[in-house]
């Protein structure tokens, strides 16, 4: 497992960044794919908005871009149709053999 | 440069069933052994394998399978453009002189790892190639007003195609109504909207401009190539365009010295409905229409132009060889000999291959 992989499973969104480029580096790598310098792992927003939505049976899933424009697919437990551009918070994060990233509505 | 052309052609049918990789490859070659004059094993200098599947060596299993011992052989996987990427590769050993005939064969078995993508975490738990196709529908949907009619009328015109495509793994017509009316894979997605995964290998025998006219008086010439990679995960990708087949087919388009207007006949990536609808846009070829409308009228007035084979939809998505059955049905098409799918007077074909979500994307134009 990685560190993003072993975070995730516990429930926190660590993400690679790179403290020269001062910019989070999306999948994670160790390193930089600017300027190749090793990356360090910071705590992510889990605030974003949706950019896209549909739906499989009862279960909403979306494309979310959080504050720090890091872009994921993930579900989305709502009531109601959400919309496009409407904010979003990580809630709930896991990793069991892949990521798994569910957000609610604020 | 050396010119470079496809001088023959060979495939197995693609079916559900399980066949060895191996037996796919060597069956679609021995097609191509059986149909191409002057052909023989030592005249065969360079043999690519192109491939999804966790079997190794195949370049050099396939060589010996057909008594080939050729000076350049290896594999290419480069999910669903696999075999567009493998003839470029063989393309590109012609032209440098580094050697003259190649045979280029593709296959996938039905349960090839080659569907999803395990390393891109950008998609979550969501890795199927379902999710991001819901995704590009329900934009299409938002930004060009598209309708679930307008959609399911790719799959019906794709349908229509492969029931006059022998080697197709679908020959069953579904009107509108019944792709409209198939299985909810998502809101988004219908059953006869995705393209499946099925059994098969197809293979050409590419050779340069010195000794081509050995094996063929209707040498098909490669004039454009374009390749673009934007990324391999799919979250960090545009919705709304094929970026990665727009970038490719304006290479190809300059490279042969072409425009989208002179091309006669095409063959699409359909992996699902919308991806036909986003492509003939994103490529020029269906100019100032509206691309539903421009699909529409050509299954309205049975226009074969658009994946006379069936496209991946009707014929079946048989990852490492879809490519190159592509590539096959454009040249016979150029040579008229498509049979019931020839589209007449065809001089100029495009090929429009790509993988995990447009991330990447070829675009080839051949010539008669």
């Amino acid at each position: 497992m990685t560190k993003f992989d072993e975070e995730l499973s516990e429930g926190r969104l660590v993400i690679s960044f790179c403290k020269k480029c001062q910019k989070f580096v999306w999948p994670p790598s160790s390193q930089c794919n600017v300027c190749y310098n090793m990356t360090s792992w910071e705590e992510s927003s889990k605030i974003g908005k949706i950019v896209e939505f549909s739906k499989k049976e009862d279960c909403y899933f979306c494309l979310i871009e959080t504050n720090d424009k890091i872009r994921m697919l993930g579900s989305l437990e709502s009531n109601i149709t959400p919309n496009v551009g409407q904010s979003v918070e990580l809630y709930k994060c896991s990793y069991d053999q892949k990521p798994k990233f569910i957000f609610k509505l604020i | 440069m050396k010119k470079t052309a496809i001088v023959g052609y060979g495939s197995t049918n693609f079916t559900k069933n399980e066949v060895p990789v191996e037996s796919l490859l060597l069956e679609s070659a021995k097609n191509v052994f059986d149909t191409t004059r002057n052909i023989s094993q030592n005249l065969i200098d360079g043999v690519i394998v192109s491939t999804n599947d966790n079997s190794k060596y195949l370049g050099a299993i396939l060589s010996e399978l057909t008594g080939i011992k050729p000076k350049i052989t290896h594999s290419v996987e480069h999910l669903c453009s696999s075999g567009s990427s493998a003839i470029i590769s063989a393309y590109s050993y012609i032209a440098s002189g580094l050697v003259d005939v190649v045979l280029v064969s593709g296959a996938d078995t039905i349960n090839n790892p080659g569907q999803v993508l395990e390393w891109d975490k950008t998609r979550g738990e969501f890795e199927h190639p379902i999710f991001w196709a819901s995704m590009f529908t329900k934009a299409h949907k938002r930004k060009f007003n598209t309708t679930e009619e307008e959609l399911a009328i790719v799959s019906a015109k794709n349908h229509k195609h492969a029931i006059d495509n022998p080697i197709a793994y679908s020959h069953k017509p579904f009107t509108i109504s019944e792709v409209m009316n198939s299985k909810n894979i998502t809101d988004d997605l219908r059953l006869l909207d995705c393209s499946h995964s099925c059994s098969g290998g197809t293979s050409i025998l590419l050779a340069s401009e010195d000794v081509a006219s050995q094996f063929s008086d209707e040498p098909i010439w490669i004039s454009g190539i374009g390749q673009k990679t934007n990324s391999a995960s799919f979250a960090t990708n545009e919705l709304s365009e094929l970026s990665s087949s727009i970038t490719a087919s304006k290479q190809a388009y300059e490279m042969a010295r072409t425009s989208p207007n002179e091309i006669n006949v095409a063959e699409i990536h359909d992996a699902f409905t919308v991806c036909e609808l986003m492509a003939v846009k994103d490529l020029g070829l269906s100019g100032n229409d509206n691309a539903s409308d421009y699909i529409r009228n050509m299954f309205n007035t049975e226009n074969r132009k658009i994946n006379p084979r069936g496209g991946l939809i009707g014929a079946g998505h048989p990852l490492g060889a879809t490519g190159i059955s592509q590539v096959m049905e454009i040249v016979m098409q150029l040579q008229n000999k498509a049979e019931r799918r020839q589209i007449h007077d065809a001089k100029k074909g495009l090929i429009h291959n790509m993988s995990a979500a447009a991330t990447s994307s070829t675009v080839m134009i051949l010539e008669s």
